[in-house]
C-alpha cells in the first residue's frame, strides 16, 4: 500500500511538470505597482532656514505616501528585465495654523488648518531579477531602480492656497531617487489561478513587496527651492504594496 | 352633537342599503408656511400626512387640504360633505369630531386651521372650553396635545330613502409641540474670517439637528481682555444674545447655519469679519422642527491665521512663489487660440469637477518651472506646441460634451478596448 503511494505521490510530481510545460505565457511587456509607506522630507535641511519650521509646524511627522507606478520593459534577456518607468503620488501633512499676530494673545488653537501636498513623480531605469523565480521556483524577486523626479508642492492654509510676501505657496524641486526592492511572487501560492490570472486578463505574475527608496529632491543644490528629499531612515524610506506584470 | 347623532345614524343604515359607488379622495396638497419657516418636513410623495410644530400652533398656520369626488351621481342639493377628525371615524362617528359646517361649496380645496382642528379636539378631549387663553396655553405647553390626529371626509346621502355614505382615506395630522433641550458644551474656535463652533446633543431626545447662532458685538472688551481666553480663542462677553432665551426670528442681525444631524456636532461659520466680536450659540431642533432656547453663549474674534509657508518663508526659507502657464509661454501670446481653449477647458470642464480646483492649484505649482524651462528651448517650444495644440483639440471635444458626456464616452471607448482585448486574448 505505503509503494502504491509513493508511486502516485511520484507520478504526480512527474505529471504536474507536464502539464506546467504546456503552459505558454502571455507576452510579458511592463509592470503596475501600487505601493505605500511613510515619508518624512527634509524641509528643515534647507541651508539658510532660521528654525527647523518643518517640525514647529507638522511635529515632524512622516506624511503618507501613496505612489502608482507603470514600466515598460523594452528588454526582457533570460532571466532579467530591463524597463522604464514613470511614477506618480501623493502626500500631504497637516496641521492646526497659527493666528496672525495681534490677534487673541494666548490662544493655542485655531479652526484653520495648514496643509503641505505634494505630488512626486520620476521617471526610472528599472531592472528586475527573476532568474530565481524562473528557473529555481524561489519566488522571489530582486529588483532596483534609478532615476529623476520633480516633486510638485503647494500648501494651503485655512482652505486656500497660502501667500507670503505676495508670492504663492506653490513650486516644483527636481531631484533623483534610486530604489532597491525584494518582491514576492504570488503564484507559488495558487499557481492554477495564477495561470488563468494570464490567460484571461494578461497578467503574468503578481507580486508583493517591499523596497528602500533614497530620493534627493532639493533641485540639484542650485538652491530657491523646498527641500523635499527622504528623511526617514538613514536618508531613505520604505514602501510596500502590490505589483503586476502583465 | 345632534347632527353627529344624526350623520351616526345615517351611517349605521349604510351597510344594510345597496348605495351607489362614490370615490372619495382626500389629500394634503399644500400648507402655508409659519413666519419662523420652520415648516416640518413631509415627504412630497405622502399626501396622507402632514406634520405641524409649536410655532404652527402658536400662529394657527393654515393647510390646505384638496379633496376630489370621481362620481356623476354627487348632488350639491342633495348630498353633504362633511370632515371629521378622529380614529376610525369611517366605522363610526360616535368618538369623532365634526371639524366645519357641513361643506357645500362647489370648488374641491378645503382650507383647514390647524387652529380649528386644536380646538375642536381639546373641546372633546381635554373638557376645555375653547376659549383663546386656553389654547395659547395648551400651544406652548401641554404636552398632551402631542400626537397624530386622523381626519376624515365623507359624502353622505339622504335622499328619498336612499341613504348612503362614502369616506375618504384618512389624511394624518401629526403634532409635537414639546420643543427640545438646547445644546451644551459650546466650543469656539476662530480662523481667519471664520469660526468653527462645536456642542454637545447627547441628553437631547429627539434631535435632529442645529442652528449656529451668530451676531456681532458692539461690545469692545470682554473677558478676552481679562486674560480668559479659552481654547480656541474663545471668551465670555456681553451682547444680545442670553442663555435660555428665545430665538429672535424677527433680529436681522443673526445670522444661523443650519447643521442637520448627519451633519455633526460642529460646523465652521463663514464669512466672518475679522477683529470683530461676535457672540455664538446653538439651538436644537426635532423632527418637527422645534427649536430648543439659546445654549450657552460663548463669544469670539476672528483673526488673520498663518500657515506653514508663511512660518517657512519667515524662517528664510526660498522655495515656491513661481507662477506662470506652460501654453503661453510655449505660443508666446496670451491670447492665442490655442490657449484660449486650454483656459476654457481649465474654468468651464476641470475647475467644476470633484477635486478639479486641487488639480488646477497643483498645475499652478507645477507651471513655472515647466514655462521657464520650455520658454528657454526652440526645441521644447515647438514639442510643447505640437502636444497642447493635440490636447486643445481633445479638451475641446470634452468641453464640447462637458464632464457627464466625457465620462459617459470614455467609459463607452473604455468598455470597447478591453472587449477588444479580451477578444484577441481568447483568440489566441
Amino acid at each position: 500500500m505505503k509503494i502504491r503511494l509513493i508511486c502516485f505521490v511520484l507520478a504526480a510530481l512527474v505529471l504536474i511538470p507536464g502539464v506546467s510545460s504546456a503552459y505558454i505565457p502571455s507576452p510579458q511587456y511592463g509592470a503596475f505597482e501600487l505601493k505605500f509607506g511613510p515619508y518624512k522630507p527634509n524641509v528643515d535641511n534647507e541651508p539658510g532656514l532660521t528654525s527647523p519650521v518643518y517640525e514647529n509646524t507638522f511635529d515632524n511627522k512622516a506624511m503618507f505616501l501613496t505612489v502608482i507606478e507603470i514600466d515598460y520593459q523594452f528588454w526582457r534577456p533570460p532571466g532579467m528585465s530591463f524597463g522604464v518607468g514613470a511614477s506618480v503620488g501623493f502626500m500631504q501633512a497637516s496641521a492646526k495654523s497659527t493666528l496672525e499676530e495681534g490677534g487673541n494673545s494666548g490662544s493655542t488653537d485655531t479652526s484653520d488648518y495648514t496643509v503641505l501636498n505634494v505630488i512626486p513623480m520620476a521617471l526610472m531605469f528599472v531592472v528586475r531579477v527573476d532568474v530565481l523565480a524562473e528557473k529555481f521556483n524561489v519566488p522571489l524577486v530582486p529588483y532596483g531602480k534609478i532615476g529623476l523626479n520633480w516633486y510638485v508642492w503647494w500648501v494651503l492654509n485655512g482652505g486656500g492656497l497660502e501667500s507670503a510676501a505676495g508670492e504663492d505657496a506653490s513650486g516644483g524641486t527636481f531631484g533623483w531617487q534610486g530604489t532597491v526592492g525584494l518582491a514576492f511572487q504570488l503564484d507559488v501560492l495558487d499557481p492554477m489561478t495564477a495561470r488563468t490570472f494570464d490567460n484571461e486578463v494578461g497578467v503574468n505574475h503578481t507580486y508583493i513587496f517591499a523596497e528602500l527608496m533614497w530620493a534627493t529632491v532639493e533641485d540639484f543644490g542650485t538652491g530657491d527651492c523646498l527641500y523635499l528629499s527622504t528623511d526617514n531612515f538613514f536618508g531613505a524610506t520604505v514602501l510596500a504594496g502590490l505589483a503586476v506584470e502583465f | 352633537m345632534n347632527r353627529i347623532l344624526k350623520i351616526a345614524c345615517i351611517l349605521a343604515l349604510v351597510g344594510s342599503v345597496s348605495a351607489p359607488v362614490y370615490a372619495l379622495q382626500l389629500e394634503v396638497v399644500s400648507r402655508s408656511d409659519n413666519s419662523y419657516g420652520t415648516k416640518p418636513p413631509t415627504d412630497p410623495d405622502d399626501t396622507a400626512t402632514l406634520k405641524m410644530n409649536l410655532v404652527d400652533c402658536t400662529e394657527m398656520t393654515e393647510i390646505l387640504v384638496d379633496f376630489s369626488i370621481t362620481t356623476d351621481d354627487y348632488d350639491t342639493t342633495s348630498d353633504g360633505l362633511y370632515f371629521f377628525l378622529g380614529d376610525n371615524c369611517n366605522t363610526g362617528v360616535a368618538d369623532c369630531e365634526q371639524v366645519l359646517e357641513e361643506y357645500s361649496g362647489t370648488t374641491t380645496t378645503v382650507q383647514v386651521s390647524f387652529w380649528q382642528i386644536l380646538e375642536d379636539v381639546t373641546v372633546t378631549v381635554f373638557g376645555i372650553d375653547g376659549d383663546d387663553d386656553d389654547l395659547q396655553a395648551l400651544c406652548t405647553g401641554a404636552a398632551t396635545t402631542n400626537g397624530t390626529y386622523s381626519l376624515w371626509a365623507a359624502l353622505l346621502s339622504d335622499e328619498a330613502d336612499e341613504l348612503s355614505g362614502t369616506w375618504s382615506a384618512a389624511v394624518s395630522l401629526e403634532t409635537d409641540l414639546d420643543p427640545p433641550d438646547a445644546p451644551t458644551d459650546i466650543k469656539v474656535q476662530i480662523g481667519d474670517r471664520k469660526a468653527k463652533v462645536g456642542w454637545t446633543k447627547d441628553d437631547i431626545e429627539e434631535y435632529a439637528g442645529a442652528y449656529i447662532l451668530s451676531i456681532p458685538t458692539t461690545s469692545s472688551s470682554g473677558d478676552e481682555d481679562a486674560g480668559a481666553l479659552q481654547d480656541g480663542g474663545s471668551f465670555s462677553c456681553s451682547g444680545p444674545f442670553a442663555e435660555g432665551d428665545e430665538w429672535d426670528h424677527d433680529n436681522q442681525s443673526i445670522s444661523d447655519k443650519r447643521v442637520p444631524k448627519s451633519g455633526g456636532t460642529s460646523s465652521t461659520v463663514q464669512p466672518l469679519v475679522n477683529g470683530v466680536t461676535y457672540q455664538f450659540s446653538v439651538v436644537s431642533y426635532d423632527e418637527f422642527l422645534n427649536d430648543s432656547v439659546l445654549s450657552e453663549v460663548v463669544c469670539g474674534k476672528p483673526w488673520g491665521t498663518v500657515g506653514f509657508f508663511t512660518d517657512y518663508r519667515s524662517a528664510g526659507g526660498t522655495g515656491g512663489g513661481k507662477f506662470c502657464f506652460v501654453a503661453t509661454a510655449a505660443f508666446g501670446d496670451y491670447d492665442h487660440p490655442v490657449v484660449k481653449v486650454l483656459r476654457g477647458f481649465r474654468d468651464e470642464f476641470l475647475a467644476p469637477l470633484p477635486g478639479g480646483e486641487a488639480l488646477i492649484n497643483g498645475y499652478y505649482s507645477v507651471g513655472p518651472a515647466m514655462a521657464r524651462v520650455v520658454g528657454e528651448s526652440p526645441v521644447l517650444r515647438f514639442g510643447t506646441r505640437s502636444v497642447l495644440t493635440i490636447f486643445a483639440g481633445v479638451a475641446w471635444v470634452l468641453g464640447a460634451c462637458g464632464p457627464t458626456g466625457a465620462g459617459l464616452g470614455l467609459c463607452v471607448l473604455l468598455a470597447f478596448v478591453m472587449g477588444l482585448s479580451f477578444s484577441r486574448r481568447r483568440r489566441r
